[in-house]
Formats: C-alpha cells, structure tokens, sequence
C-alpha cells in the first residue's frame, strides 16, 4: 500500500486492505461521522437551546480529538441534503486526489477544484477546470455528466473570476488569513457560482462548488493538509 | 469518439437559474412574422384522450422526445381507456390502447385492443408546421378505426394551433367530402386506409403559466358507435374545451368538457428511459487507480522477481477477490505471468458489462505488482467468456482522472475473443463448484387480456444455482403466490384443434400458488471460436420439460449472429410439479440477429413451434445502455388462421422490460418484465427458455460494451 493512501474509517475496506485493524477503523469511522453531525449543527446552531449547546460540547470534542490526529482530512457538506462526513485521502494521481468519506462517497479534486464525485447521485464524472484557483478575467470550464442514456456529455460554462478580498477563515477551531476567489459560471441556460478561500500557502482552505442540478452545492474544508 | 457538447435543459425544479432565451428578432418586424420565427416549442407537445400526441380528442402534428414512454388512463361517457405509447424513434411513435366499454350493445362490458402508428412527416421549422401522418386501430377490430394527417406550428412559446384532415372516425362528423373511395364498416381491412369520407379538424393550445394548458378543439369524430348504437353519450357540439396542470415533468392531470355534454378526466404519466427518474449514481464509490511509481524513480519495482516468492499467485488471486467483493464482482481466477494478468470475473451487480470491467482494472490496479502492464479482463456468464477486454495499465493510470478519460480509455482498449483459460489459471477458492440461492419478492402482472383488464399477483420466488464447473450448472426457481387474482376461478379445459399447448395456461394457475417453475441442468459449451452451445434438460418452463439445445454463431465484433435450437419437449401436468401429460413434440428454429448501432436490435425465427405448426417470428427491440428493452414482436403460421384462441391472424406482443437500478438508482442486474400478450394462444406458441444464449453472448461483446461504455469509470 502506498504511504500516502490511507483511508478514513472505511468500513468495507478495513476489512481489505493490510493496514489497520477492522476494529480502529470503524471507531474512526462512527466517531467522524456523529462529530461531522454536530459540526453542522454548529454551523447554524439555531437560537442556542440545549441542541446548540450540545453541538458546542461536540465540536470541543471534535476540536481535541483532531489534536491527536495528523493525516490529510478534510469535511464536505452537501447543502442540498445536509449530509456530511469527513474525507480522507485515498489516492493521489499526479494533480488529483482522490478523497473517500466514511459511507464511501468519494470527492476527486484537482488543485482545490472538486473535478469528479461518485456515490452522490446525479454526479460530477468529469471537469476540464482552470489550473489554479486564484484567478481574474475569464476562463472557460466544462463539467461532464453521465446523461442521455449513459452517455458522458460535456457542458460548457464561460466563467468570471474575481478577487474578493482577504479575510479569516475559520476552519475546526482554527483561523486563516485566506484571500477570496469568486468564478461565476453561466452559459444560455443554467449558471452557478463558486467560491474559494485560499491560504497563505496556496492550499484552499475552504470552498464551495457546484456539483450538479440535484447534487446542489458542496461545501469543503481542508482541515489537515 | 468524438468529443459531445450538450447544454442542459432548464428544469424547473431545479434551482439553477433558468435563463431565458432572447426574443426573436423578428419581434422588431411584426407580429405575425415574429410567430412564425419562433420555432421552438418550450411546451412538451400532450397527450389526447387516445393517448396519442394530440390535443383533447383529436391528434397534433406533433412527435414526443425520441424515447418517451407515456401511460395515460382517461374516462369519459362510460369509456375508460388506458393508453401505452411509445416514440420508438425520432419520427415513429406507436400507441397500445386497452378500452373499457362499462354498457356494451349486449349489456356487458366489453374489452377492445387497438394499435397506432404515427409517423413525423415534417418537423417544425422557421416557416413549416410539424406534420403527422397517424394510423389507428391496426390489427384490431376496428372501433378506433381512422387515419389522418395533422400539422401543428408553435406560434410562440405559450401558443400552438393544429388543423387537420381526418378519415374513418375522424372523418365522420360534418364530412367536405366523400374521399376517395367507399370504406367498409369498421375500417380493418388495410385496403380501407385513407378512404371513405373526409372531414376538418383543429384546435388550440394555449399555456398561461408554466404548468396550466388550456386547450379548445373542434372534433371531426361524430362518435357513431357511443352516440347511436351505444347511446353512451349524446353529441351536441363538436367543440371540446379542456385545462391540464403539470404537477412536475412526469404528471399531468386533465379535465374536460367534451361535445356539449360530457366531462372528461385523464392521467398521464410519462417518462424517459434515456432520463432516470432516480439518479443512478447511487451505490458505492470506485476504488481509485492506484497509480504505479514512475520507472525512472524505482526500476526494481518493476522487477519481475516476486514471481519467485512461493504461494505470491495465490496470495494476488485472493487479495484481488477481496477487493472485487466490495462490487459484488465475483473473480472466477486470475492467470498471471510477470507483465500480463488475465482476470476471470462475473459481474453480478452492475447493469453495464463496461462498469464491471472498469471496476475490475481498479482493483487489478490496487493488488498488481508494477511489472503487470496489461490487464486481459474477461467477463464470464454461465461458464461462457465470450470477449476479453485488454487495458493497457499506463492508459488505465493516465485517463482515470483527466476529462472526458473515457474516450481516450475506449480507444485504448482492445476487445479480443478470450478464448479457453489455460491451464495456469488459479481458481479463486470456492468458484467451483458452489451453491447459491435467493428469495425475493416477485410481481406478475396479466394485463390487456381480452376478457380481463388486469390479473396480478404478489409472491416470493426462491431460486437456487449450483455451479458444478465451468459450464455446468444446475438451477431451478419456485414461485409462491401470496396475494392476488391469477388462479382466481374455476378455469375449464378448451378445447381446440389444436394441440392445447398454452390455451389451459389458467389451469396451470389455479391449481396451486405454489409451482416449480423450472429445476434444469444447463451446460455451455463453446465448441470452436465464435460458436458457444447449450444443452438444457429438465422442467424448461411452467408448461413443458423435456431436453432443450442450441448452438449461436456470434463473432466478437459483428452486429450479427445466427443461431438454431431443437428441443424434445412434454407437457407438463396442470400441477407445475414433477409429472407429465401426454403430449410430447419436436421443436426448433433457425434464428438470424442483428444488432444495429443506433439501439434497434432485429431478430427473426422460422421454424417448428409447440403445437406443431410451422411459420415465423419477428422481433424488434429498442434497447437502451440503462438496461431498458421496449420490443414488439410478430408470428404468423400456418394454423394461425384457424385458431380460435388467439384474436387476430398474427400473434403479436409488445415486451417492456425495465431495470430496477434505473428505479432505485443503486446497482443491481435485476428487471422487471411485463408482458403485453396472449398468454393463451396455441399457434405459433414458442418454448419458454430463459437460458438462450444471444443475450447472454453478446451482453459482454464489443457492441454492449462500446454502448454502455459511459460506465467504465463509474
């Protein structure tokens, strides 16, 4: 296996692969997903009853257990649906890494772009993106999406990229100073607007991208570089 | 494979913004002429009453998308009609209609079957309407029985107009002319078509809002039979008026007010096998392609000396089993020499024989040492391995992630006839010989029948396989009925001239809920290259047992295939147990298959059929990469003609058969089959054999494969 793949709390794999017990894998696994639960409920605590409170509690406990913990992670929100989880790496192919959640959906990116997901749903197969996410002016994209009778057909979007500004960005109880990319995509028929954070060392801390018409948006932090 | 640019369509419950399109620029000229500019329907066309593309009563000059399937249900004056069509192609819809009488002449209700064809002479452009030439009521008794020819013109986004010119029924209300010759009575005769006396049509369509259509229409059907003989209904106008609310893009409900008297309803579902309605990504994600480290930085990986270590083979086989397990992929064995590794696998979960393969590469991809550089996949079914699917591995690596990788990857690969395994294959453990067995929930549908809208039943179906070697197996199914109304009665023999070879079907479904379906022992064989074989003997079907074989020609890369089977056959008692009657025959057919590039797939049987009479089959099939299959097919024998249990000279079906991931968007293999025929018919009755092997070959044949090749990295 290769040091740079590993998985998070992958429930049928542990069983597979020579690394890591079955056991620890799973504890992994439930625990990131009930702190995943509670993270997103700290996101919009409501108007601080009890629940909130107790998201608080979680997210303290998220916050120590990832003190101890030192491999690449981050955590994904689909807005549509509020489900969640953290992602682990998987693999990494040249500029793509391939992310794994704990119920097996998977995130493929390229240099902070999201470039394919699988077990979403109406997925992403495919992006042809811009090679850096700090850009201005206008560049084109092409999403691919698996439809009309399983074909793969592209879409293409002619996108304006802006700088926002800099600004903190708050990422699991720690705060970057992050500079703001905007890429608003459109063609004749549909359009959406992604976000990026970008941090000092170029790596995008935060973003939120647009994956398809009934995926919605997901919303990513990389969390442990 | 060139490289597609599609954009998407606005939907509006999807929360994209929607942009609209700009206004013509002939708006600036004038009104009239902005209209005839504008030559997009935003609106779907509907659907009439007739379950045609149409207007209330009366039919459009309109075609649905290319493979919409819809089902409407509709009622009025006592008349109830339920409505299956079809856009069989761009320019070809065909319509089953199934109409409920509740007061006929005699004062009992009365089951009519009836079948269009409609075809798109003209499609809508800048200054030409959509034109329609519609046949109704082939090869039925001619009640429906009328033709026309009908054009329709968007005149904007939200206004459409039809006017048309109809015969038969559509030519009976205020006729301008005789026509061109004299019509019999009910119109079957095919010499009949387009004669007799002519009348107008024409109506409007008007949308408001996004979801409401108003409709008005001025009907050419004077409805002779419900007003005169039936007296269902009095006509006091030929005007209908109507309104229909789209709930979404699947639902429609309409409401009418038809000639001056009578209130109309009608659902309509409709829907695209090209589109599932349920995302179909569901399922679990890929394993990623573990990319190898590059040669330059580490050549002793690519050393071939771990072949050396004892036990590395099998220690590989079963480590690429497990990782194919998490896909429900099954690794028959794997045979590899240093740079080469031939992987044997049954897909037992993927609809797409391409998403099998691709999910294979992964794993091979995950377990391979760096010095195997091909991977040789070869999908197995029934012992058969038609096609060996060759990756090279560096393509593999290089095209997992960069867009649109599947067409590069689709040029990579090679598809190459497998051949035999050699004899340093290493069977995974337990591949043979082994048991297995399900229980699932079944539902049977009898629907359409002449003398009953619809027979269903609920159940459970246990089947089981043991997999003696390669090649060999034993199957056998039983079906429980738990609930529901086939069986139901006291079915008496019928007797014909015939031998009754499927006219006492009920018998065979209500003498128990529980019948043994079918319990055979199967063998392929693939005698030489491009030829595969099967022997079957055993309980074949619910009605005949008895030795079943047959040999298919199928090259690996050719749309074509011919094949002949010859069977010695019993009929089985009413039981469905384990005896026999006395009936017993020869039976078989030559068959020719083609399978065209554009989803039609052609087949024709000749030969000797169950009851002993001689004649043929035509089948075509619109096959879908989802898995979805829509066929028709035709037979005619020499006894046809004077067999009373079927209801026409031809016996004649429509097949749909649907695949459950496109309903529950996970991964499964699973179908569901309905079945619009006579289930009764002794003529041209063919032996029920689930084994045959076209489909079964060709599934993982270049063909399917290229088809379905969207799915390889999914």
């Amino acid at each position: 296996m290769n040091s740079k793949s590993y998985f998070v709390g992958i429930l049928g794999l542990a069983t597979l692969v020579s690394c890591g017990s079955a056991k620890d894998e799973v504890t992994i696994s439930s625990t990131l997903f009930e702190l995943g639960k509670s993270y997103v409920d700290k996101i919009n605590p409501g108007d601080g009853t009890e629940a909130g409170q107790q998201a608080q509690a979680d997210l303290a406990a998220a916050q120590k257990w990832l003190e101890n913990y030192d491999k690449p992670l981050s955590f994904a929100l689909i807005e549509n649906t509020k489900g969640n989880g953290f992602l682990g790496i998987e693999e990494v192919n040249g500029p793509y890494e391939t992310w794994r959640s704990s119920i097996d959906s998977v995130i493929v990116q390229k240099n902070g772009f999201i470039t394919a997901t699988f077990a979403f749903g109406d997925d992403l197969v495919a992006a042809k993106v811009p090679s850096t996410v700090r850009n201005t002016g206008t560049k084109q994209r092409i999403n691919y999406y698996l439809v009309d009778d399983e074909n793969i057909v592209g879409t293409e979007f002619s996108c304006t990229w802006s700088s926002l500004g800099s600004k903190d960005t708050p990422v699991f109880g720690k705060s970057y100073k992050t500079e703001h990319f905007r890429e608003k995509c459109s063609n004749s028929e549909s359009k959406f607007s992604n976000d990026y954070w970008v941090d000092s060392r170029g790596i995008v801390r935060q973003s939120r991208q647009f994956v398809s018409k009934t995926v919605g948006y997901v919303s990513l932090q990389r969390i442990i570089e | 494979m060139s490289r597609q640019y599609k954009v998407s369509a606005c939907v509006d419950r999807i929360s994209i913004p929607c942009i609209k399109r700009p206004v013509s620029a002939g708006a600036f000229v004038g009104v009239a002429i902005a209209a005839l500019t504008i030559t997009t329907a935003l609106a779907d066309p509907s659907y009439n009453l007739d379950g045609m593309a149409g207007m209330i009563h009366m039919p459009s000059g309109e075609a649905m998308e290319d493979a919409e399937l819809a089902v409407t249900a509709s009622y009025f004056a006592g008349i109830s009609r339920f409505n299956q069509t079809f856009q069989l192609h761009d320019r070809v819809s065909a319509t089953l209609r199934y109409s409920r009488y509740n007061h006929w002449l005699d004062g009992t209700d009365y089951f009519d079957r009836s079948f269009d064809l409609r075809f798109n002479v003209l499609k809508e452009s800048q200054f030409v309407p959509a034109v329609t030439i519609g046949l109704t009521d082939l090869a039925g008794t001619g009640y429906y029985s009328n033709e026309f020819i009908a054009a329709t013109k968007n005149f904007t986004p939200e206004f459409r107009a039809t006017a048309g010119i109809g015969w038969g029924r559509l030519g009976s209300y205020n006729s301008f002319s005789d026509g061109f010759d004299s019509r019999s009575s009910n119109g079957v005769d095919e010499r009949d078509l387009f004669r007799g006396s002519m009348a107008g049509f024409a109506g409007i369509e008007w949308r408001p809002i996004d979801k409401l259509t108003l409709k008005a229409e001025y009907s050419s059907d004077a409805h002779i039979l419900e007003t005169e003989n039936l007296d269902a209904f009095e006509h006091k106008s030929p005007f209908n008026f109507g309104a229909e609310y789209a709930f979404n893009e699947y639902v429609t409900l309409g409401a009418y007010s038809l000639y001056g008297s009578e209130l109309a309803a009608q659902l309509t579902f409709r829907f695209n096998p090209k589109k599932p309605i349920i995302s179909t990504g569901l399922g679990s994600a890929p394993r990623a392609v573990k990319p190898r480290p590059p040669y330059a930085a580490d050549p002793e990986q690519y050393s071939t000396v771990w072949l050396e270590q004892a036990g590395v083979k099998e220690l590989l086989v079963e480590n690429t089993a497990k990782f194919m397990e998490t896909d429900r992929i099954v690794l028959e064995g794997l045979d590899i020499d240093g740079t080469v590794v031939e992987a044997r696998i049954r897909n037992r979960s993927f609809m797409s024989s391409a998403q099998a393969v691709g999910r294979s590469a992964r794993a091979l991809s995950q377990t391979m040492p760096p010095s195997v550089k091909t991977f040789r996949i070869i999908p197995v079914a029934n012992g058969l391995a038609p096609t060996a699917v060759v990756i090279d591995r560096s393509d593999l690596e290089d095209f997992v992630s960069r867009p649109p990788g599947q067409d590069q990857m689709l040029q990579s690969v090679a598809f190459e006839e497998a051949g035999p395994p050699s004899d340093d294959i290493i069977y995974f453990e337990g591949t043979y010989p082994k048991f297995t067995w399900g229980l699932a929930p079944y539902v049977r549908f009898d629907i359409f029948q002449p003398n009953e809208p619809v027979e269903w039943g609920i159940g459970g179906r246990l089947t089981s396989k043991y997999e003696i070697s390669r090649g060999w197996e034993v199957s056998g199914g039983i079906n429980a009925q738990v609930v529901g109304s086939i069986g139901d009665g006291d079915p008496q023999p019928v007797a014909t001239d015939l031998p009754p070879v499927r006219s006492n079907a009920k018998l065979y479904d209500a003498f128990s809920p529980v019948s043994l379906t079918n319990l055979t022992m199967d063998y392929y064989f693939e005698p030489q290259n491009d030829v595969y074989g099967r022997i079957s003997v055993g309980y074949l079907e619910p009605m005949f047992g008895g030795i079943a074989s047959e040999l298919l020609w199928k090259p690996v890369d050719t749309p074509y295939a011919f094949g002949a089977e010859l069977n010695y056959v019993k009929q089985r008692d009413y039981d469905s147990y384990l005896g026999f009657q006395d009936y017993e025959t020869f039976t078989g057919h030559v068959s020719a298959y083609y399978q065209a590039s554009n989803g039609f797939d052609f087949r024709v049987d000749a030969g000797r059929y169950l009851a002993g009479d001689y004649g043929a089959t035509f089948a075509i099939n619109r096959e879908f990469a989802s898995g979805w299959r829509i066929g028709a097919f035709i037979s005619r024998t020499n006894e046809s003609e004077n067999d009373p249990t079927g209801d026409g000279t031809y016996n004649k079906g429509i097949v749909l058969e649907v695949p459950y991931h496109w309903i529950t968007g996970k991964p499964t293999r699973s179908t569901q089959t309905v079945a619009l025929q006579s289930t009764s018919r002794n003529s041209a009755a063919r032996l029920r054999v689930d084994q045959r092997l076209y489909d079964k070959v060709r599934d993982n044949h270049a063909e399917n494969l290229e088809e379905t090749w969207g799915r390889f990295w999914r």
